[in-house]
């Protein structure tokens, strides 16, 4: 009875349980309107695609595979400018240095197009008679395009080279080494075939052209220049030696009896790059010799080895007759493999096999004979007269080494991303993602990269003819991938060894771009002459070693200045706390202009970064205190302008004659920093800019939109990162820098008006200092990370990065080149809708005058007027871009000259919109609680999890109260 | 009474003694003396290295003792590195130096070893052992640590206040065994050994006996210089705490006496504060010197 009434109500239940079941629970979130309303609707995704024009070299040989020749024309076909069609406005034509109906071709006139009749079919070249205009030094580049499309890709950026020449001869400085001179660019017309401008190809451009009219569209990309004619011409292959030797024999040619040598450095005519000049070893047989002193002895170093680089020598031969040239030379940079090295005479190639001449590796310095491998040597016949001689740095036979290098470190980024996208950043090394199934070319593509690298290991050996790093390497990683494919499922753990193998790929893929060589001085020899390849002993080294070790204990190396000339004409003391070759360079400026000009010398020395700054012991403080200070001290950081002023030691330079002048070529913000209690004290120097970096191919593929505001970024671009495991960077190892964006994006400020109190305590700072500790409470953005490697990776597509972060990318990571762009830092939406901008920013580094009693007040200030008026800045900016390379680029304080470098064009614009909105926090007496008790908060509260509003208000006693205490001691 | 004579005990030679001391008591005067001098009366004015001093009498030494907040923490994180820190180095270095001893062929080599680490520079040190401890989730610990399974995101090392200090000590003590420990070792070198062998003939058969009661007596002159020496280190230790907690550190976690006079100093331009927070230093670390002399001095 019990039993039976127990089953009911159990029947009762499961009953009741089963048609709860059948009953739609209503979900927490409504209804997919509301869910819709929670997602910020995003602007435009990213459209990325790839180019798909062919590279020129493959172009040319499938045109020489075609059969195609150099057409059959006799004299070259020029369009004069006057024939040019313009898009726009016609440009003024004029009469410039000689030739007349040119015109000035600049950022205003976009395109301009050309019709060619062309008479015969086959393979022409192309190139322009122009004159580089001579005020900017980065390169002149155009896009080209025939009847409609790219011929190839290099079209897309087609360089017109300048012409360089050393501005005199070296001149000694006061430490009694030589100084080599800055390089003038040459005023001339060039009437030239273009080339590429990375030395692939040993030919010129050149396209295969049906009977008929063409027409040849450019485009501006950079740089003016004024245009004079257009042409189409053909190229002359050279022939083999065998032949023109030959025919050479025929006109009955007999050897030269005298030979000839000239200094490489002495007798350069001019070289296509201004970072190709004369250099320094301290070999002791090369000549002259550089014991001690700096001599200027060779040409090449680092300047001359991207290929694409040519130097011109000119030189003078007493009979006419056959003669071999033997130039003095050392190859002794790339790990063993040879430097390729087109050779001309008087502009020609003489024969194929001075096309593409190898020059081999060796650690010493050497004379080689231009010849074969057998050791005979090359005659050349020249007639008596000066002639020239070009060197010309090529790629020469890595060409398919570098497409196989491009392509398959494309191939295996594209292929860790697919990975990263089923595994995350972080794979759990314990389960088994199945990579082999849900990527089906996965094995397939392991093979191939294997493949080729045996292809490359080939290749090197073949050429090098020697042990090189890169085929050991390349052995160690064709072993990693049979390992990893021998072993799928540890594939996850060795997802850092393939970066390895991408970030080296790209290593080479630069390294192979560079064909150094060294030239000490070349013998133009009669052929009978025996020529003995020289190279110092050990005991000639030995004693150089002893006399430049003796000799450190009396040169002053730091110090700068040049011969004070007799005139006893006032020397004003310049302290620069930059490397020695930002210090040579201001100083023949100042040589060239400022001396000569104002009639003021000026006693220049280098010190170490950071001498200048306050905070620590260091130089400029007990030069203070010890009344040795200088005059001007150049490159003081910012952020220490403010502590000597404090402490009374700056001038005042906001009533000097000329400084509302000089306030006006920069933006208002950089002075907040550089002001005192309404006085200023520094003159900015430079400035500093600060944007979103993302990966355009990844934000493509996830067809995710740039974000424009905070956001945007928390709504939109978090969580699609999160969901395909990749992340954000910001800056966050410590509060300060991102906090003062936000909070002057809240509409907040650090201080009051007044600036005797923290404005930590408004409800603008509390929200924005929550907003940034939820950066890392709630969305998880790590707090320290290598944003470059990440961001070449692909594990951070997109971050926040400052000019140092942009430049790095810009230079040192070539397989993501073209992938990538910048945008607007994030905003912050106000109440009325609109976007409120605003960054941090302000100068990096400023000028200043020390208080001393021997000052000369007006000569400093001169001479900060002169260096930062935009013309030297300007001038300044491209000598330091020229002798250093890009990524060394000079970001002057002053717009004109900030601007005036060679950004890319693209960019330009956002670097430009970048510095509309900024910020900067006012200089106040213990201004250092600020930041230091900010960084305390924003620690506790995002890293230790304690409670926001307390972090904050306990940094909000502490700063008022230390400021507090300042104003009483200095009795306010 | 014949005062004046020549000869070995006479006041002619006390004169050539003064002169043979004279090279290094000038030297020491002058920087040694002179700069405690030097600080002793600079802590009585307020000078921002500058500009000239201006005599304020006891104001530093008011701040100091009655509000600054931020110099108990110093001291508090000082006492806590020098109590933990300093002990732990002087008996990790006797321990060590009495293994080595006992080593025989090896000694030369383990004695490299260890003291190896207190010629380098502080801040050099601090930088590879910041390859261990870096807060990176691809920092060596925490990479370890992370692939065992241990802990699933990186331990802040060095931003993490509770870690800082904790680090700082672990770096520290590695890098101490320095002076004390070839002080050891010399000591280990000069014990006489008929008292051991009497000691093993009355009935000592451990080695920790032996230490105990034959050993420890014997080398008091150099337990007093290492645990002075160790002590006197604690207090003064800056740049390891610098390198790895940030100048200054997050919350003044590693904050030390030295690095809160630094700051003084070199932050805030008030030379005047940091000379007094320098004399308090050098009080506490001469007493607490003071009293281990008494403890450990030989009667």
């Amino acid at each position: 009875m019990y039993m039976k009434r127990c089953k009911k109500l159990l029947y009762l239940i499961l009953t009741i349980a089963i048609l709860l079941t059948s009953v739609r629970v209503s979900p927490l979130i409504s209804s997919a309107e509301t869910l819709a309303e929670m997602v910020v609707s995003p602007g435009e995704p990213v459209v990325f695609n790839q180019p798909d024009a062919e590279d020129f070299s493959q172009k040319l040989s499938a045109y020489k595979e075609s059969g195609y020749t150099a057409a059959d024309i006799t004299e070259r076909i020029a369009v004069p400018a006057s024939d040019f069609s313009f898009a726009g406005a016609k440009p003024e034509f004029i009469s410039y240095n000689g030739e007349k109906n040119v015109f000035l071709w600049d950022e205003s006139i976009e395109k301009c197009s050309c019709a060619v009749n062309v008479p015969a079919p086959g393979l022409y070249t192309f190139g322009f008679k122009y004159f580089a205009e001579t005020t900017a030094a980065a390169e002149i580049t155009r896009t080209l395009l025939i009847d409609g499309e790219a011929p190839f890709e290099q079209a897309s950026s087609i360089a017109l080279p300048r012409m360089w020449k050393a501005d005199g001869e070296p001149v000694k400085n006061t430490a009694g080494d030589e100084v080599s001179p800055l390089m003038k660019q040459l005023e001339l017309w060039q009437d030239r075939e273009l080339y590429d401008s990375a030395g692939e190809n040993s030919e010129p451009f050149q396209v295969y052209l049906e009977k008929g009219v063409h027409k040849f569209e450019f485009e501006f990309l950079s740089m003016k220049a004024y245009i004079a004619a257009f042409f189409l011409d053909t190229y002359d292959a050279p022939e083999s030696y065998e032949k023109v030797k030959s025919e050479w024999d025929k006109a009955g040619f007999k050897n030269a009896e005298k030979s000839i040598t000239f200094e490489a450095e002495d007798s350069i005519f001019f070289s296509n790059h201004s970072t190709y000049k004369m250099a320094s070893d301290g070999d002791p047989l090369c000549s002259p010799i550089s014991r001690g002193y700096t001599v200027m002895n060779i040409v090449g170093a680092d300047g001359g080895k991207a290929c694409g680089n040519s130097v011109t020598y000119s030189f003078k031969v007493e009979e006419s007759g056959y003669y071999k040239l033997a130039p003095r030379v050392r190859q002794n940079y790339r790990d063993g493999l040879p430097s390729y090295k087109k050779i001309e005479i008087d502009d020609k190639v003489p024969f194929e096999e001075l096309r593409e001449y190898c020059f081999y590796n060796s650690d010493y310095w050497r004379t080689e004979v231009l010849g074969d491998d057998k050791g005979n040597p090359y005659l050349i016949y020249l007639e008596k007269g000066e002639h020239t001689l070009t060197v010309t740095s090529l790629l020469g036979k890595y060409n398919p080494i570098i497409d196989i290098l491009y392509a398959d470190s494309q191939r295996l980024s594209d292929l860790l991303l697919e990975i990263r996208k089923i595994t995350g950043v972080d794979p759990d090394y314990n389960y088994d993602y199945q990579l082999a199934k849900q990527i089906p070319s996965l094995i397939d593509t392991f093979d191939g990269l294997s493949e080729n690298m045996r292809r490359l290991m080939e290749m090197i050996e073949d050429a090098a003819k020697r042990d090189t790093a890169k085929y050991n390497e390349l052995k160690n990683m064709i072993k990693q991938l049979e390992a990893i494919k021998g072993d799928i499922f540890k594939l996850p753990r060795k997802l850092k060894d393939l970066d390895t193998v991408v970030s080296q790929y790209s290593t080479w893929i630069t390294q192979f771009y560079e064909a150094p060589l060294d030239m000490d001085y070349i013998t133009v020899a009669a052929p009978d002459e025996e020529i003995k390849s020289r190279h110092s002993n050990i005991f000639q080294n030995i004693y150089s070693t002893l006399v430049n070790f003796v000799l450190s204990f009396t040169k002053d190396y730091d110090n700068i200045s040049n011969i004070v000339d007799g005139n006893a004409n006032k020397t004003v003391e310049v302290w620069v706390s930059r490397g020695t070759a930002w210090g040579e360079a201001i100083k023949k400026l100042i040589d060239g202009g400022f001396t000569p000009e104002y009639g003021v010398n000026v006693k220049m020395n280098i010190v170490p970064a950071g001498q200048l700054n306050a905070g620590a012991v260091n130089t400029l403080m007990l030069a203070i205190a010890s009344g040795t200070a200088p005059d001007v001290c150049l490159g003081v950081s910012t952020g220490s302008v403010g502590e000597f002023a404090m402490r009374n030691v700056l001038i005042d330079l906001s009533e000097l004659d000329g400084f509302e002048e000089l306030k006006n070529r920069t933006y208002a913000e950089m002075y907040v920093p550089n002001t005192y209690k309404n006085k200023v004290y520094g003159i900015p120097e430079t400035m500093n800019f600060s944007v979103l970096i993302y990966r355009k191919d990844i934000f493509s593929d996830l067809a995710l939109s740039v974000p424009k505001t905070w956001d945007d970024i928390y709504k939109n671009t978090i969580p699609v990162l999160l969901q395909n495991n990749m992340e954000i960077y910001l800056p966050l190892s410590e509060g300060w820098g991102l906090y003062q964006t936000l909070l002057f994006q809240h509409g907040g400020s650090v201080y009051n008006d007044e600036l005797t109190k923290s404005a930590f305590d408004s409800a603008e700072a509390y929200d924005a200092f929550v907003e940034l500790c939820e950066l890392v409470t709630k969305y998880g953005i790590p707090t320290s990370a290598s944003f470059f490697n990440r961001f070449r990776s692909g594990e951070m597509p997109i971050g926040l990065g400052d000019m140092t972060t942009y430049m790095q990318i810009a230079t040192a990571a070539p397989e993501i080149a073209g992938r990538w762009g910048i945008a607007r830092l994030p905003g912050t939406v106000k109440p009325d809708g609109s976007v409120d901008y605003t960054r941090v920013g302000g100068s990096e580094t400023s000028a200043v005058i020390i208080k001393n009693d021997d000052l000369l007040l007006e000569e400093s200030w001169q001479f900060i007027k002169w260096w930062m008026s935009t013309e030297i800045q300007l001038s300044f900016g491209y000598t330091i871009e020229a002798e250093m390379g890009t990524a060394s680029r000079w970001n002057s304080a002053d717009k004109d000259a900030f601007f005036g470098m060679a950004w890319n064009k693209e960019d330009l614009s956002v670097i430009e919109q970048s510095f509309e909105n900024i910020k900067a926090t006012p200089i106040v007496l213990g201004g250092y609680y600020t930041n230091r008790y900010l960084n305390t908060a924003y620690n506790k509260t995002a890293i230790s999890n304690e409670d926001a509003r307390s972090s904050l208000e306990t940094a909000v006693d502490a700063i008022n109260s230390e400021l507090a205490r300042r104003r009483n001691k200095a009795g306010e | 009474m014949i005062r004046k004579k020549s000869g070995p005990t006479g006041y002619h030679n006390t004169k050539i003694g003064y002169l043979c001391l004279a090279p290094y008591l000038i030297l020491f005067f002058l920087f040694t003396i002179l700069p405690v001098l030097a600080s002793i009366f600079l802590s009585f004015t307020d000078y921002d290295m500058l500009n000239t001093p201006k005599f304020v009498g006891f104001e530093n030494y008011t701040y100091l003792f009655l509000e600054d907040d931020i110099f108990l923490i110093a001291l508090k994180n000082t006492l806590t590195f020098a109590c933990i820190s300093g002990p732990v180095t002087y008996i990790l270095s006797f321990l060590f130096a009495w293994l080595i001893c006992r080593m025989g062929k090896l000694r030369n080599f383990f004695s490299l070893a260890f003291y190896a680490p207190s010629i380098c520079s502080g801040v050099a040190m601090s930088t590879v052992w910041l390859y261990f401890f870096s807060s990176d989730s691809y920092g060596f610990i925490n990479n370890l640590l992370m692939n065992i399974g241990v802990i699933s995101s990186p331990i802040q090392w060095t931003l993490n206040t509770k870690y800082v200090l904790g680090v700082i000590i672990f770096i520290s003590i590695w890098m101490g065994m320095g002076t004390s420990f070839l002080t050891f070792i010399a000591g280990f070198q000069g014990l006489s050994e008929e008292l051991s062998e009497a000691a093993r003939i009355d009935g000592i058969r451990y080695a920790t006996q032996e230490l105990v009661y034959i050993i420890l007596p014997q080398m008091k002159p150099q337990l007093l210089f290492g645990a002075i020496n160790s002590i006197v280190a604690a207090f003064g230790v800056f740049d390891i705490a610098v390198s790895v907690g940030g100048f200054p550190s997050v919350d003044y976690c590693a904050h030390t006496l030295v690095a809160h006079l630094y700051d003084f100093a070199f932050t805030r331009f008030e030379m005047g504060y940091a000379s007094g927070v320098a004399v308090v230093l050098f009080a506490i670390t001469y007493s607490v010197g003071a009293i281990i002399r008494k403890v450990l001095a030989s009667d």
